[in-house]
């Protein structure tokens, strides 16, 4: 089954409108033909399907997408061959070779010719040089999709039933930094307001519109960045306000502490913290998102606090040497395998250390779950050697 | 394993204290094992601030000072002292260093310790004269005197106990008090170095001035706080972040010592003797696992570095054997992993040694991966045009060569561009008496100079008459005494 999604445009998306957008500018149909979207734009969320199924899905679009990125993309095809890896048919998912996700620092990859990528997007950069990866339409449209696709696992709710409180630049205002534009794509959904938290009038209007929504709408979601949501939280502290959200309201983080990490509190804290603050019933209605700039689809925290991944991504942790997959539930470097991109070839290993988990949930649904711990962080960071990455990033 | 919980102490003017009124911070080894250090406390920072500690070796003769140091490095170097032994040991067992690594870091204590005549050569050549400390000394037509800043903060380096020893050395024979903020990574060595002081002279002046304490980095707290309002030199170890802590952090009038973080390299010439070559590289890119600023991480090489790989390769595996890498954990193994996949994605060559112990990487310098350090080094062309002052910066701070007769010649292009040292292949780790520190002499940095000039009598080099400017001014003679 198909359904129509538009894409959310970045304000400065410059590139020349092709003949079908010409004629219809902010919608597109995605003609679902292949498996992949008849997956991410089915009507019945993927979360719903039987574990096994999961698994046979995910190895067919995953060897699928190999195929497709070997055929496209000449240096990851060069690299292939020179890693001595089987044949797309024969490899073992955990055997794909992986793309360091640092490569995206310093060279252009892509798996499309050069127009027909819509945008180049980076990260946010806060520590060093900043990653730059191509997107072409189908992968955001893809990306867009899962977001619909995945949003149920917070709660099936009303389009017309729920405000959204942005703690970031909106729409008109995301360029091509690709959390903001990630945090922006909730806009497409529902009704929302945008506002960069960054001082205490900012804050105060923030708190007054909270409450405003609260009222007319029968849920709202408040999303940003956690360090926002505290700073959110401890100005309601400072002013004595205790929203009664009760079961009207869903704050979802996304992002990470990044540069504000010695803020950083345990999770369960943190839940406990904001549910307090804004007078919700329990504390699975504080929820996270997963997502970076490398990876074509966001991963959503079930109300058991899992992070639930659909079935075109494969993930696995990795042991930190050898890079093969470790025993399941124990700590690794967390590779991803998304068949969702067709801009690049998203076969990648990052910086970030956790646990994958598979099987059923404690939500009830199958499937496999990742969790995010850390980033990685070397000992060498604290003796007196300048490493290269710093090096370039003070160049 | 099994996991085990060690606590240690801190040091407040030269006394060991156990209770911890504000707490312990806890962390993991590397091994694994879980370690407990005391915050700072309140009442830990009154007895710090006391004027005691700091006159009392500000007092002190340079030579009383230096022979103190002597007799505590005299323990150091015998293998039967019970603080080496428990150094040692605790080297090996937390923070995962081979007992070739950790007995070396022992001597390195040792023989910093009991260099009296390096150290006398170190503070002629960085403050002009040996007894600068202790007299007047004559100079054109003053005399000067460098008296101690004060109070000195050290925010130790993790991971490199010789530059904690360093650190505390330098601030000592310059008549400083110390305060050593230890690293989470290392806490060991500024408290080992107390207690060896205390082993000396419990009461001695210079046993007095030494406090070690902890504080998580970037969160001084209240107490530390104090801490640092109250040093009048903060000498800054290690990464970036703690570099710009010490910065923001410092008084206004407060002297700020960098060290760190900087990078090494080498250019190669291993034409004609490729054994000597990879020796002396493979001596520097081993020593401290590349963690020190000096480490080489990359080297230019010619003719090619392919050529110098079969022998690069067989040297770092005879450094496996006599000094074996300390532990690598799950990060700094998943950093070199990642830093593999990189090049190897880009084509590059790679070979690693067959247990991991370190890794060479063919790749154009401008090869832009996070160094992962752990051992590894990057191997680049060294064509004929290649300028060499181009490959350095500001950061860079040692650079080595190899042959040594025949490359001097580049030093003017590498320091003309940023680089403070240039040694030879293989004596990366060796600082020389005189020799200059990420492009300062420290020395000068610990201390606060005072002259006291000739009076009128004497005549100028460039006057034959006694100096009376009242008289000067009144004829209006002035001009006639400018050269």
């Amino acid at each position: 089954m198909s359904r129509a999604t538009s894409i959310p445009q970045p304000a400065g998306a410059d590139q020349p409108p092709n003949e079908a957008e010409a004629q219809s500018p902010s919608v597109r149909i995605i003609d679902a033909r292949t498996a992949i979207d008849e997956l991410i734009f089915a009507e019945d969320p993927w979360y719903a399907l039987p574990l096994e199924r999961q698994r046979e899905l995910s190895d067919a679009l995953i060897r699928q997408a190999l195929r497709e990125h070997l055929e496209r993309c000449p240096s990851y095809r060069d690299y292939y061959a020179r890693s001595g890896a089987a044949e797309p048919g024969a490899v073992a998912l955990a055997d794909i070779p992986l793309v360091s996700t640092r490569v995206f620092k310093f060279a252009d990859l892509r798996s499309v010719e050069a127009h027909e990528v819509e945008r180049w997007y980076r990260s946010s950069g806060t520590s060093g040089q900043p990653s730059r990866v191509p997107r072409d339409r189908a992968s955001l449209e893809r990306m867009v999709g899962s977001v619909h696709g995945s949003v149920g696992l917070l709660a099936d709710w009303d389009e017309d039933e729920v405000a959204v409180i942005n703690l970031g630049p909106g729409r008109e205002h995301v360029e091509d930094v690709w959390f903001q534009y990630v945090m922006s794509l909730i806009e497409a959904l529902y009704r929302s307001e945008s506002r960069v938290p960054r001082d205490e009038a900012a804050l105060d209007e923030i708190i007054g519109l909270a409450q405003s929504l609260l009222d007319d709408y029968e849920h709202l979601i408040v999303v940003g960045p956690p360090f926002h949501v505290l700073d959110l939280c401890e100005h309601m502290q400072r002013r004595g306000v205790e929203l009664q959200a009760g079961e009207g309201a869903t704050i979802l983080t996304a992002g990470g502490w990044k540069r504000f990490g010695g803020r950083a509190i345990p999770k369960q804290e943190f839940r406990a913290v904001v549910a307090r603050q804004f007078g919700l019933r329990g504390e699975g209605q504080v929820r996270d998102v997963f997502n970076q700039v490398e990876l074509n689809t966001v991963l959503f925290e079930c109300e058991a606090h899992e992070k639930h991944v659909p079935p075109w991504v494969h993930v696995a942790a990795r042991d930190p040497e050898t890079l093969q997959p470790v025993p399941e539930g124990e700590e690794g470097m967390l590779s991803y395998l998304d068949a969702s991109c067709s801009a690049y070839p998203c076969f990648i290993v990052t910086e970030d250390v956790g646990v994958v988990r598979r099987g059923r949930c404690a939500c009830g649904r199958e499937g496999t779950r990742v969790d995010v711990l850390r980033r990685l962080e070397s000992r060498a960071a604290k003796g007196c050697a300048l490493k290269m990455g710093q090096i370039h990033a003070n160049g | 394993m099994a996991t085990k919980t060690k606590t240690l102490p801190s040091v407040v003017c030269g006394t060991v204290v156990r209770s911890a009124p504000a707490g312990h911070h806890t962390s993991t080894t590397v091994t694994g094992h879980e370690l407990r250090v005391p915050l700072l406390a309140m009442s830990d920072v009154d007895t710090i601030l006391a004027d005691g500690p700091r006159d009392r070796l500000a007092e002190l003769p340079t030579q009383e000072i230096v022979n103190f140091l002597y007799a505590a490095g005299q323990n150091w170097k015998s293998s039967e002292y019970v603080r080496r032994r428990l150094y040692i040991r605790e080297l090996i067992n937390q923070l995962g260093y081979s007992p070739e690594m950790a007995k070396l870091e022992a001597n390195w204590i040792a023989m910093i310790l009991s260099g009296y005549a390096g150290l006398y050569d170190i503070i002629a050549s960085e403050l002009g004269h040996r007894f600068i400390l202790d007299e007047w000394i004559p100079r054109e037509e003053a005399q000067v005197r460098a008296y101690p800043k004060g109070r000195s903060l050290h925010i130790m380096p993790g991971n490199v106990p010789f530059s904690a020893v360093v650190s505390v050395v330098r601030a000592l024979v310059t008549k400083n008090q110390v305060i050593a903020k230890s690293s989470s990574e290392d806490p060991f060595t500024p408290v080992a170095l107390a207690q060896s002081f205390a082993d000396v002279d419990a009461d001695h002046p210079v046993t007095r001035a030494l406090s070690v304490v902890y504080w998580p980095a970037g969160a001084p707290g209240e107490a530390g706080e104090r801490i640092v309002a109250a040093s009048d030199v903060i000498c800054a170890w290690g990464g970036q972040s703690a570099v710009d802590w010490a910065r923001k952090a410092a008084r206004p009038d407060a002297e700020v010592v960098r060290f760190g973080p900087k990078r090494s390299l080498a250019f190669v010439d291993a034409g004609e003797r490729p054994e000597d070559a990879a020796r002396g590289l493979a001596h520097d890119v081993c020593f401290r696992d590349q963690r020190a600023c000096f480490s080489s991480q990359q080297a230019f090489v010619r003719p090619s570095p392919a050529q110098l790989v079969p022998a690069l390769s067989e040297a770092l595996d005879n450094y496996t054997e006599i000094l074996p890498p300390s532990a690598q954990g799950f990060d700094d193994r998943g950093a070199r992993a990642l830093t593999l996949a990189e090049a190897r994605f880009l084509g590059f060559s790679c070979w690693e040694a067959k247990d991991g112990s370190w890794a060479i990487i063919h790749c154009p310098p401008s090869f832009a991966a996070q160094h992962p350090l752990s051992r590894t080094v990057y191997l680049h062309d060294w064509p004929a045009d290649l300028d060499p002052g181009a490959q350095v910066t500001g950061d860079t701070q040692t650079v080595a060569l190899f042959p040594w007769a025949k490359l001097r010649p580049i030093r003017d292009a590498v320091c003309r561009a940023g680089v403070s040292r240039v040694v030879e292949s293989g004596m990366s780790n060796v600082f020389r008496p005189g020799g200059a520190h990420d492009g300062m002499f420290p020395l000068q940095r610990m201390v606060r100079f005072a002259s006291t000039e000739l009076p009128s009598a004497y005549v100028t080099k460039v006057m034959t008459v006694k100096i009376e400017q009242t008289k000067f001014l009144e004829q209006d003679r002035f001009v006639e005494f400018i050269p």
